[in-house]
């Protein structure tokens, strides 16, 4: 659906460098701390930047793309959005005449649904309401490839769940693709089936979200039990107050073989953190 | 196209009071002394600037981004904003023309300003618009609103003078007769635009967002 193979960019004190895929049918998620590109890498996807490198999207090089294959994306910016001089009543037209399967009827029940009002120019919104525009708007022309940086930002508990809930609806459709950022990892886990993590610029790991979740573990050592640890399948360690915190792939040999050993389970959270804080054993 | 012109028109009727203001001023302006020398002027200013304003809506608050995201192509955005420069230029002129034109054959009956010649001259207020929006187009698209403010000030002055030397200056403003010079002053404002053009397409495809 989406393919960045080597894609680089170049600022003056950050370079970004990465290769990642939204496969057809998957929700793909991007985490990484401020700073660590995602917004970079979402702008690069949607050719909003010069950059070197491959991109394909919808199996075309992004210089290929045009304005109907355009139609088939739908767009969450964390820094960015419709014009604060438009009302929502405007964008039921413009979007009417920008997309050839804009669905005002589902447009508008959504809107409704948001509390969002018509009448009243977008930059007197709320953050949260402006995202909830955002999201509204990517979903209701029938896109095959949702692009969301930060789609939850300024969003209450509710209106996340009802976000999400609206994702996962927009997902039972046969070959469509999310690609997402979040800062709330939970958000991720709930809904991605691969993340990628980010950290300045590159690709610092990347795993199916079932796999991180039942497979990953964080083992509490102590620095007697760590120099006993059989350490093959240990990726990355962090020294503690304690001992150490590991992280392993293999949860369940070390729970089988030390079971005086604590073993948290896998957690985006605690992935993302040892794989930026941790050190290679 | 369609959605991005549908855009700019609500974006420029939610200034309608700002065109109320305006259309007022141009009646303090031309009004008491019944002369049009400046109203011409006025007129040009208003209506180039008004068209060029929307470029600054959308890059505002860093819209580009979003924008270029939706079914628009950078090209396509480009030869919209001059679509919608030139209908809009054009209907803003004609509106606040008629306007002013009225008010003046309202206020003072004795004075006689031909319709006809009315019409004429506001054709050569449009093509001074031409050329300013030939040059006003791609410095809009290259500095966007944050430097906008200066921009904006060189722009009035632009527009000023060459409104006041086209419509005043009687050598220059015969360049907009009838006949071959009326021709070949049509071609220059063509070939102006259609340059201007060219830079504006090469300004956006460049840039970073």
């Amino acid at each position: 659906m989406l393919r960045l193979e080597n894609v680089r960019k170049q600022y003056q004190d950050f370079e970004l460098d990465i290769t990642m895929e939204v496969k057809p049918g998957y929700v793909t998620g991007l985490i990484g701390r401020n700073g660590a590109g995602k917004t970079t890498a979402f702008k690069a996807g949607l050719g909003l930047i010069r950059t070197e490198g491959e991109i394909m999207l919808f199996g075309k090089p992004l210089s290929k793309i045009d304005a109907r294959d355009r139609e088939k994306t739908g767009v969450v910016l964390a820094d960015s959005g419709f014009s604060g001089y438009l009302k929502v009543k405007d964008l039921v037209v413009i979007l009417k005449h920008l997309y050839h399967e804009f669905d005002e009827r589902y447009f508008t029940e959504k809107c409704r649904e948001f509390d969002i009002p018509f009448d009243k120019q977008i930059k007197e919104f709320s953050t949260g309401m402006k995202r909830r525009l955002q999201v509204v708007a990517a979903i209701s022309h029938n896109a095959k490839l949702l692009i969301m940086d930060e789609p939850t930002a300024g969003m209450d508990v509710i209106a996340r769940d009802e976000l999400l809930t609206m994702l996962r609806e927009y997902m039972e459709t046969e070959g469509r693709s999310v690609l997402i950022s979040s800062h709330i990892s939970g958000d991720l886990e709930g809904i991605c089936d691969d993340i990628y993590m980010i950290d300045g610029g590159k690709v610092i790991f990347h795993e199916e979200t079932d796999v991180l979740l039942d497979q990953y573990g964080i083992l509490k050592v102590t620095k007697e039990q760590y120099e006993a640890l059989d350490k093959s399948f240990i990726l990355r360690r962090r020294e503690e107050e304690f001992g150490f915190s590991c992280l392993t792939k293999e949860k369940q040999f070390y729970l089988e073989n030390y079971p005086e050993v604590i073993v948290e389970k896998g957690s985006v959270d605690g992935v993302m953190t040892m794989m930026i804080r941790g050190e290679s054993r | 196209m369609k959605g991005l012109l549908i855009k700019d028109v609500k974006l420029m009727l939610g200034q309608l009071m700002f065109l109320i203001i305006l259309a007022i001023v141009g009646a303090l302006i031309v009004v008491p002394g019944g002369e049009f020398g400046m109203g011409f002027s006025y007129i040009a200013s208003v209506s180039g600037l008004l068209a060029v304003t929307t470029i600054n809506y959308d890059s505002y608050d860093n819209g580009y981004s979003f924008l270029f995201t939706l079914p628009v192509s950078r090209k396509g955005y480009v030869k919209e904003k001059y679509v919608f420069a030139l209908l809009s230029s054009a209907v803003v002129m004609t509106a606040v023309g008629l306007l002013l034109w009225s008010l003046v054959a309202a206020s003072h009956p004795g004075k006689t300003y031909a319709f006809v010649k009315y019409m004429k001259d506001m054709w050569s207020t449009y093509r001074i618009i031409l050329t300013a929006l030939s040059f006003l187009l791609p410095i809009f698209l290259e500095y966007g609103a944050e430097k906008s403010r200066y921009v904006i000030l060189i722009a009035c002055g632009i527009f000023m003078a060459l409104a006041a030397m086209f419509t005043i200056g009687e050598p220059l403003g015969e360049l907009f007769e009838g006949g071959i010079k009326g021709m070949v002053s049509f071609l220059l404002s063509a070939a102006l635009l259609t340059g201007s053009y060219a830079v504006s397409c090469s300004i956006m495809e460049r840039k970073d967002f």
